[in-house]
């Protein structure tokens, strides 16, 4: 059987002189596991996961970028799949368990490759900067939150006049006919010289008629 | 005496009522720029012109048959209508043009003028500055200055057998200005910046000749049902242009005014103005009319030429300034 974590917890246990080791494989479940040092010792002490590594009980392998984990239980062998950074932060977190249990001393140690640690502090780096994400994301919808109820407090306090938006009109943009304009005087100026051709015509009277229909016109009005 | 006065983009015309008689005086509302020792040859010929401090100018006609000689733009102291803001000269030349045409008043005679409506498809012009220019220069004449809409005395000229009701068209050089009477009673009065010289203007552009050589070809004589050449093809095209431009425009006003309920009986369409002179204008007005007959809201008797289409604005406003003298 295989998990996908990638949560780990171990904890030791002085007064039992046991590993607690915890294994996280969904929201909902965890998986516990009570170990003895010796049997993790050859894990820890491990420099190289290429092959299987660890004893019966617990072991590790790493190919490529995955790695496959092995605890052996009451119902056989079960395993966890997670990427080799995590195996080696598994590692590093039993290493300090057995040493508080004084399983092994600070000359056991065994140094973790340099590629591993640059893997390791980009995790912890990528794992921290998400932590703080949600943390800043949670406080400052918090804030917002507070910000907006605060607004509508004042707000429903105001008393709010209405708008009126005036449409520009086309007509309100024309001169209206009390604009003053100037108008130069004296256009007719002395000093011309000149000779002009005028045209000029006579036609018989056709306008007496209609000067006249337009008085008619004027007085029915004017009666009216 | 009462006198009337059309100052228009092309021609300033004076009319007055004498012995049974109307006379007018008409001038060319043109000029161009000569050289001060030209001055000599134009006294001997006669010409129109004028001079002031250094500048000699030609007036009238002979600046226009110059300008087409030389290939050169005649410059106008009017530009589509409205006083010329970018003609220096322009008030001058006005004032003295006026001063010929009119003649000078002792005894403070009634002179109606005649001024155009506001263009509504530019509405950011009006007439508030171009009427008070003439105001001041009749006034300086030593007239009684009373403005008047140029559309709306074609109708107190042309339109007294239908009881001055009509839809007037004045298709002048600068704009043409319409306006619908009915009983007298002004219905609606506007004007478009298209007129003769967008005519000229548009077929000079398409055709890559000066605008004064498609005026002097409009002028001299062109027949707009047959065209004989390329440049009058041009010119019959914008005509065309123009006439279905102005009649959308009088659809779209007399809508917009709502006057369906003023005018109760149909009313004639009196076509008057210097561009509206081309050979069969009317035929070719009352054949676009009928193409949009059906859809037209505004119920039209006939359609017919002014009896004097140079005149007719001059002799509207002599009515109006001889009914205002016997008020």
């Amino acid at each position: 059987m295989g998990f996908f974590s990638d949560i780990f917890r171990v904890r030791a246990d002085p007064q039992r002189q046991l590993l607690k080791f915890s294994a996280r494989v969904s929201e909902q479940a965890v998986f516990e596991y009570w170990l003895h040092p010796k049997s993790v010792l050859p894990f820890v002490q491990a420099s190289n996961f290429s092959e299987w590594q660890g004893t019966e009980e617990f072991k590790g392998k790493a190919v490529g970028k995955d790695a496959t984990l092995g605890v052996k239980t009451s119902e056989g062998m079960t395993y966890f799949k997670m990427s080799d950074s995590h195996l080696w932060v598994l590692r590093a977190q039993l290493e300090a368990a057995c040493f508080e249990l004084g399983s092994i001393s600070e000359t056991d140690k065994v140094d973790t490759p340099s590629h591993i640690t640059i893997d390791l502090l980009y995790t912890m780096q990528n794992k921290l900067q998400q932590s703080v994400e949600e943390m800043m994301t949670a406080q400052l919808e918090n804030f917002s939150a507070n910000l907006l109820a605060a607004l509508d407090t004042r707000l429903s306090k105001l008393n709010v006049q209405p708008i009126v938006v005036q449409k520009p009109s086309v007509e309100s943009q024309n001169i209206s006919s009390d604009t003053p304009i100037f108008i130069p005087s004296k256009i007719l100026q002395g000093g011309i010289e000149g000779n002009t051709e005028i045209k000029a015509t006579e036609s018989k009277d056709d306008i007496s008629a209609a000067a006249e229909a337009l008085k008619q016109l004027k007085n029915t009005r004017r009666k009216q | 005496m009462s006198v009337g006065l059309d100052i228009g983009t092309m021609n300033i015309v004076s009319a007055r009522q004498q012995d049974d008689k109307v006379h007018t005086r008409r001038i060319r509302d043109a000029f161009l720029d000569l050289p001060l020792h030209a001055k000599k040859v134009l006294k001997l010929s006669k010409s129109s012109f004028m001079q002031r401090d250094g500048d000699l100018l030609l007036l009238g006609d002979q600046a226009l048959e110059m300008a087409i000689i030389f290939g050169k733009e005649v410059r106008r102291p009017l530009s589509q209508g409205l006083v010329s803001p970018s003609e220096i000269h322009s008030l001058e030349v006005l004032g003295y043009l006026i001063q010929e045409v009119l003649g000078l008043s002792a005894d403070k005679e009634t002179c109606f003028f005649s001024i155009p409506a506001a263009p509504v498809d530019n509405l950011s012009k009006d007439v508030i500055y171009h009427k008070g220019v003439f105001e001041r220069i009749v006034t300086e004449c030593g007239y009684k200055a009373i403005a008047s809409n140029e559309a709306m005395a074609i109708i107190f000229a042309e339109a007294a057998v239908e009881g001055f009701s009509a839809l007037s068209f004045s298709f002048g050089s600068g704009m043409t200005n319409i306006a619908l009477a009915f009983n007298g009673i002004e219905g609606m009065v506007f004007s478009v910046e298209r007129g003769g010289d967008w005519i000229d203007g548009g077929a000079a552009r398409s055709l890559g000749s000066p605008q004064s050589r498609l005026c002097h070809i409009k002028e001299v004589g062109i027949d707009l049902l047959a065209p004989k050449n390329r440049d009058e093809e041009a010119l019959t095209f914008y005509y065309r242009e123009l006439i279905n431009y102005v009649l959308d425009w009088v659809q779209k006003e007399f809508t917009k005014r709502q006057l369906y309920n003023v005018v109760t009986r149909p009313v004639p369409v009196i076509l008057s103005g210097g561009t509206s002179k081309a050979g069969n204008f009317v035929h070719l007005f009352r054949e676009e009319y009928e193409k949009r007959k059906k859809k037209f809201s505004l119920p039209i008797s006939e359609i017919r030429a002014a009896t004097d289409p140079l005149n007719a604005v001059a002799k509207g406003l002599l009515i109006q300034a001889i009914n205002e003298d016997e008020d």
